[in-house]
């Protein structure tokens, strides 16, 4: 009897830990969403994107995504197919340093226009999420007709709250959202230090600033609604464009640049122009910028410095104090070496940060030398 | 016989006068407001003298002045063509565009620009192909020995469109970023890279065009006759034709190279120029010329003034020129050509 009940004890106190560990192991399930707990995004169109797991093989069709996904995840395994344009950014800048291989990733993505989905090549691609523009929405109808589950990204207006919203919105389907979450406190971080650097400045002292793009055939302004004319603003300059151009896509006459005057001429990515391709034009010869030697090529890192990015607190950084170099100071270099290895886990070399500043394009440019290694 | 219905020297007098105006107007507007003396001072300070503000010695000496030049030469040249186009064609409806001259330098230099990356290399690549077109053109539309009027429009139609389409395909394989703003803006036509390289670059192939055609006006008035009027008269009818659709592939080729795809002046300016002048080609000629430069002149200022933004000259000829060609052709069509 004794021995009956201690057994019958013993099966009692078996059953409770057993029961117990039933108990543990839902409760670990369920505060462990990696485990099994699908993904839920709501995207920019309003939309629920429900996954099973963390996306695993993804495709992007905005520019600067691809390298978002990669600098999000750490790394380019989930990134299958991308713009045609994003992947000559790879090729271009400095990631093909870091992610070799990503430089083969297919770009035959888009066809017939230019985010214009390729079905078929989507289709052998067996992508877990496509990443599209939802502006117009024919670019997404298709996709999702087609059977993709389709994440909507919008850019409109482009500014950095749309920007933060399109990258945790990736940062979510990958389920990185610890990484995501250091990247944007730097983004909102640096923003808050750069409006705190600038706080009461008079309008007065904000430069005229004119980004152009495609100098070498035809000028292009980005005029209001572009994320340009956004850090622009932020970083304390007056963008002349944006009063009277709207985007990035308009041509601009000689005259009209004269017109404007700009103290400073901010050089895009996007084509192979540098701060030489104006000074060989004389019709620019009279503008201030140019008689001051304040014109400046856009740096090119993980992602072009010119449009949102994982980067662009670095542009606001830079941009901030070529526009204000007295009262703004931030150690870019600096910034870069701490950033790269947290995105890329990879550590620049001082020639390759020279290379992401545009060193050789812009050091006998006024201001420049601040941001020259030792 | 045709006649000249042209006043005499009143009529040259006038075209002249609204060409030079035209110019003068040209240099002294803009985005940016310069008051006349201004402007005075600047072109005294482009010929070494002294110069007041730096600001307009560059604005009326390096933009404004070659862009200005490059359009009078090119709105002369596109309109002689046409007029002559027109006449040795017996079609009103001739123009470069119908030759598959501009389609054809169009992708020249669309590919010049992209392969090549220079702007003379794509305006001799713009010159190749344009040439090319034309060649295809009158090999197609020769048939049983003879150059068939109706056969080179169609050709010119089948090569235009071959050509639009090699463009097409081009813009569809270059860069979207790089190449792809510039190409297209570019054929749209414009004016804003217009140096003073790319007048010395258009002054000699558009001054041989021009001056060919004014020496051959009384082969074309022939040849407006008829084929076998003029082969009766003893003329070299096939070779006469030629000579005419060879110098305005010249001459035109140069315009697309410099200025892009500059639709509808050949045809609209002609016409406008004969209900002045009459249908004599030498009357016409000059006088579509001068009409032709002074019509380009003015649209390239309204282009670079009305916005900020460049608008493409090709767009704005277009929509000046459709109206124009409908109203002339209900009104003159039946008068002034025989319906072959």
């Amino acid at each position: 009897m004794q021995i009956s009940s201690r057994l019958s004890a013993n099966a009692r106190h078996a059953v409770r830990l057993f029961r117990t560990a039933i108990v543990v192991a839902l409760l670990i399930n369920v505060v462990n969403p990696a485990a099994a707990d699908p993904i839920r995004v709501v995207d920019q169109r309003g939309k629920t994107i429900e996954l099973a797991k963390p996306a695993e093989r993804i495709v992007t069709i905005p520019m600067p995504m691809a390298s978002v996904v990669m600098a999000i995840d750490g790394s380019s395994r989930r990134v299958v197919g991308m713009h045609p344009a994003a992947r000559k950014s790879v090729q271009d800048g400095f990631l093909k340093k870091v992610y070799p291989d990503a430089a083969a990733i297919p770009a035959d993505v888009v066809r017939g226009g230019m985010f214009t989905p390729n079905l078929e090549a989507l289709t052998a691609l067996r992508p877990d999420v496509v990443i599209q523009w939802t502006e117009p929405p024919d670019l997404i109808r298709t996709l999702e007709n087609a059977g993709f589950t389709t994440v909507g990204l919008i850019n409109s207006p482009p500014n950095q709250d749309v920007h933060e919203r399109n990258m945790a919105i990736v940062g979510a389907v990958i389920g990185q959202t610890a990484r995501i979450d250091r990247l944007l406190g730097l983004h909102r971080s640096t923003r808050a230090k750069v409006e705190a650097a600038l706080a009461g400045l008079p309008p007065a002292e904000r430069p005229r600033v004119l980004y152009l793009r495609a100098t070498e055939g035809t000028p292009m302004a980005a005029g209001r609604n572009t994320y340009q004319d956004f850090w622009i603003g932020l970083c304390g300059g007056r963008n002349v464009a944006a009063e009277t151009i709207v985007g990035t896509e308009t041509p601009i006459g000689a005259e009209q640049i004269v017109a404007w005057d700009p103290q400073v001429i901010f050089i895009g990515t996007f084509d192979d122009a540098t701060p030489k391709t104006l000074y060989a034009n004389p019709a620019f010869a009279a503008v201030s910028a140019i008689r001051d030697k304040r014109v400046y090529k856009l740096p090119h890192g993980g992602y072009r410095w010119d449009p949102g990015n994982q980067e662009s607190h670095l542009t606001w950084m830079w941009a901030a104090q070529l526009l204000h170099p007295d009262r703004v100071n931030f150690d870019v270099r600096a910034a870069i070496a701490e950033l790269y290895p947290f995105l890329y886990s990879y550590s620049p070399s001082q020639s390759e940060i020279d290379a992401v500043l545009q060193l050789p394009l812009n050091k006998s440019m006024r201001h420049y030398e601040r941001f020259a290694g030792r | 016989m045709i006649t000249s219905r042209g006043g005499g020297g009143a009529i040259w007098v006038a075209l002249a006068g609204l060409l030079i105006g035209s110019l003068i107007a040209a240099v002294g507007i803009g985005r940016i407001a310069f008051s006349p003396m201004e402007v005075l001072a600047a072109i005294a300070g482009g010929v070494g003298l002294d110069g007041g503000d730096p600001r307009a010695l560059t604005v009326v000496t390096v933009i404004r002045m070659p862009r200005t030049l490059a359009a009078a030469l090119s709105g002369a040249t596109l309109a002689a063509a046409g007029a002559a186009l027109q006449g040795c064609l017996r079609n009103p409806l001739a123009g470069p565009q119908t030759v598959g001259v501009l389609a054809g330098a169009g992708f020249g230099g669309a590919l010049g620009l992209v392969v090549l990356a220079d702007a003379i290399a794509a305006a001799a690549a713009g010159f190749v192909s344009g040439i090319a077109a034309i060649g295809l053109v009158l090999w197609i539309g020769r048939l049983d020995g003879k150059t068939s009027i109706i056969g080179i429009v169609l050709a010119g139609v089948v090569i235009s469109g071959l050509f639009a389409g090699l463009t097409t395909l081009l813009q569809f394989l270059v860069d979207p970023e790089k190449h792809l703003p510039a190409i297209v803006f570019w054929l749209m036509g414009s004016f804003s890279r217009a140096t003073a390289r790319d007048v010395a670059m258009l002054a000699v192939p558009c001054g041989v065009t021009l001056l060919v055609l004014f020496g051959l006006a009384l082969r074309i008035n022939a040849l407006t006759a008829g084929d076998e009027e003029a082969a009766a008269l003893g003329l070299p009818v096939e070779r006469d034709r030629w000579v005419v659709l060879g110098v305005v592939a010249l001459g035109c080729a140069a315009v697309v190279a410099v200025a892009g795809l500059v639709g509808w002046v050949g045809l609209v300016v002609p016409h406008v120029a004969r209900m002045i002048v009459g249908p004599d080609h030498r009357v016409l000629l000059p006088a579509s010329a001068l009409l032709g430069a002074s019509y380009l002149v003015w649209v390239d200022i309204f282009c670079r003034t009305i916005t900020a933004a460049e608008i493409p000259i090709g767009a704005v000829t277009a929509l000046i020129g459709a109206p124009i060609v409908i109203v002339l052709l209900k009104r003159t069509y039946a008068r002034s050509w025989n319906v072959d």
